[in-house]
């Protein structure tokens, strides 16, 4: 009995590592491609904006499970033939795209057009400005919300298990089903995402407070 | 697109699946609104004003429902709760608990900031004329509260509606379920996908409308 | 040697609003211009077309030999791309009414940051030139500090610091008093009447008369979207010729002294 509570523990281990796999890619993915499309939602021309806000409305109106189903069931009709981890995570990246171009953009367009008139006046080019005035301060603005889009992710992460990918909640529920010791089990998969994310939220809150002088 | 045929008319022949998959994801969606209201009312209040065992107990459930995933909760509520000895819930109603719960967790910060914001000019106004703590608090405070955290509550919806698509993992038929039954039994993927698609796309734009009109009635004039 | 600075029958409209209906003016080089007017005679717009922060719809702006802004294309006039507006800004320093220092760097490097990026000066020698420019100012010891934790006179200080460190042609100044406590007004006026007195060439909009007087070479009247008037400080404002100047200065009675 105790091997098997012992082999459990280590399942379950294993299944947070893919957790953590799983959302340290999706965030990276969904942070870069959220990143370009907050800047054409912002910047970008008629066309240009309008296709960011369509993907960023459709994708955001919708539950992220039929997401991920539409990419594990459609993608390999168009040709993609991807494995269930691969499509899960292009499903999350995908979503998690859409959430941060929005964190994105509000940040961008909460920056007082004092600060543009100022780098302007003083020869910055569009780049140059980008660079150096409004994404540094615009990050500062953009760090809460991103953190929560963290949290979400590691929790997005949780429905992957739907396509069989073996990460936390997948490897609780194959402990549970060869253990049948059920309660102790959830208990600690709950805990243990609790720690992953409240660590993550906790650790934002301490870079807040960091750049809390920041004034404008 | 090696060898797939388009049959939008068998995947419209299923359309009363859709429909009312989609009726039922907006009643559970509601009924865990209004319970979890409820929740986030009461907690709203013992996080205030409540004795500081009380405070801890509500921060820690916010806190710990906020950080874990809503499937994990929704497998709880179905397997783990007959384990540890509470009557068993069909599918349905496991799924709204996991819900309720989860939702009352988000909506008591929402009550929380509510509260605080009611401008102190109008419980000065009802201490003013006479009237009790409790007399205050039903006829000033809960009004306006809700009247401030509309918003909010509009947008919760809207969230919880997409969360009901996790009642499809237990079977519950609601508009997920619907597309995944469509897709497992023909095989139209691509027209089972996109009509989910565009019915959540159109019932959340129409829920966004209705919900604005609403606001614009009850909007609190400053 | 012309005009550093020409502007000629310049219109601009926001929508269907004309504010600017045709303004020429010149500034020859060394000169200190003030403008007067009331809000919404066009003074602001007029600026922040030169430094090309507005478009305009007709007219022209020259600064020495380059038309800035547009490229003449026959007849009619085609924006450069920001690329190229972002070099000429480079050539006509700003201040504004609101300071806009960059909060997330210090002084020091709010005064540095063109010089090392727009006037690709080394680090050191950037930062050098910067701290000069402080000390010159007034704020040699505060060079490490972040714009919140000074005054708004401290603060204009820098800003100012900001536009002429980078050697522009021309120094606009937009109103950059009027936001500060009336305590404070006194130490940025002097910087301007020091950076005068170097032979800048600056056009200001201002409504401090004291300084108007003592300061400037030609004081220009922009009413309804025109220079309505303009002459020597001392004709301009004991000796108005328009009907309206003289309604303008009647607001002002006993500023002066002996109007």
């Amino acid at each position: 009995m105790a091997q098997a509570i012992l082999l459990g523990l280590v399942q379950l281990l294993r299944g947070l590592r893919t957790t953590l796999e799983i959302s340290a890619v999706v965030l990276v993915a969904g942070t870069v491609l959220g990143l370009v499309t907050g800047l054409a939602l912002e910047y970008g021309n008629l066309v240009v904006r309008l296709l960011a806000r369509a993907y960023v409305d459709t994708v955001r109106g919708i539950p992220v499970l039929v997401l991920i189903f539409a990419c594990y069931f459609g993608l390999p009709v168009f040709g993609l033939k991807l494995s269930s981890f691969q499509a899960g995570i292009t499903a999350l990246s995908v979503f998690a795209a859409a959430h941060i171009a929005e964190i994105v953009r509000g940040g961008i367009s909460s920056i007082p057009r004092a600060q543009t008139d100022g780098a302007m006046a003083i020869g910055l080019g569009f780049w140059q400005r980008l660079r150096l005035v409004i994404l540094p301060l615009a990050i500062r603005r953009m760090l809460p919300p991103w953190v929560n889009a963290a949290v979400e992710i590691v929790k997005g992460s949780a429905l992957l298990s739907l396509l069989g990918v073996v990460e936390l909640l997948l490897a609780m529920q194959n402990v549970v089903g060869y253990t049948f010791i059920v309660l102790p089990f959830y208990a600690l998969t709950a805990l243990l995402y609790f720690a992953v994310n409240f660590t993550i939220s906790r650790t934002a809150a301490l870079l807040e407070r960091r750049f809390a002088y920041l004034r404008y | 697109m090696s060898a797939y045929h388009y049959n939008w008319f068998l995947a419209w022949q299923s359309f009363p699946r859709f429909y009312w998959g989609l009726a039922l994801g907006l009643e559970l969606a509601a009924l865990s609104l209004l319970i979890g209201s409820v929740i986030g009312a009461f907690g709203a209040f013992g996080r205030t004003f409540g004795p500081g065992w009380l405070r801890a107990g509500i921060v820690a459930y916010v806190e710990f429902l906020r950080n874990v995933p809503l499937l994990l909760l929704v497998y709880f509520a179905f397997y783990g709760l007959p384990k540890a000895g509470i009557t068993i819930f069909n599918n349905v109603w496991s799924f709204v608990i996991a819900l309720s719960v989860y939702s009352g967790a988000y909506l008591t910060e929402v009550f929380r900031a509510g509260v605080s914001s009611v401008p102190t000019a109008y419980t000065e106004a009802g201490k003013a004329i006479g009237l009790t703590a409790w007399q205050r608090t039903f006829l000033i405070t809960l009004p306006v509260t809700f009247r401030i955290i509309l918003p909010s509550l509009s947008n919760t919806f809207i969230s919880l509606f997409k969360d009901t698509s996790l009642a499809s993992v237990l079977a519950v038929p609601e508009l997920t379920y619907a597309a995944d039954w469509l897709n497992v039994n023909t095989f139209r993927t691509i027209e089972a996908w996109t009509f989910a698609t565009v019915m959540y796309l159109c019932a959340g734009y129409a829920i966004a409308l209705a919900l604005r009109r609403i606001e614009r009635r009850y909007a609190v004039i400053r | 040697m012309g005009p550093i600075l020409r502007i000629v029958d310049l219109h601009k409209r926001f929508g269907s609003l004309e504010v600017l209906r045709g303004v020429s003016l010149d500034v020859a080089q060394g000169e200190v211009v003030t403008l007067i007017g009331a809000s919404g005679s066009g003074k602001t717009t007029l600026l922040r077309c030169i430094n090309a922060l507005e478009e305009y719809q007709e007219g022209r702006i020259y600064l020495g030999d380059t038309l800035l802004g547009y490229r003449e294309n026959s007849e009619r006039l085609a924006r450069l791309p920001e690329s190229q507006l972002a070099r000429q800004r480079a050539d006509v320093g700003m201040v504004f009414q609101s300071f806009n220092l960059f909060p997330h760097i210090t002084v020091l490097d709010n005064v540095a940051l063109g010089l090392v990026y727009v006037r690709r000066r080394p680090g050191d020698e950037a930062r050098r030139i910067a701290a000069s420019w402080l000390e010159r100012v007034g704020l040699a010891d505060k060079v490490g500090a972040y714009p919140f934790q000074l005054s708004g006179g401290q603060q204009q200080r820098v800003a100012i610091a900001r536009a002429v460190a980078m050697g522009p042609k021309l120094l606009l100044f937009d109103e950059v008093t009027s936001a500060l406590d009336p305590e404070l007004v006194g130490e940025v006026l002097s910087v301007m009447q020091d950076l005068a007195r170097s032979g800048h060439t600056m056009l200001v909009v201002s409504h401090e008369m004291m300084f108007v007087r003592e300061v400037a070479h030609r004081v220009i009247f922009m009413d309804g979207g025109v220079v309505a008037e303009q002459g020597p400080p001392d004709q301009l404002l004991h000796q108005p010729r328009t009907e309206r100047l003289r309604t303008f200065l009647g607001r002002f009675r006993g500023v002066f002294g002996a109007v």
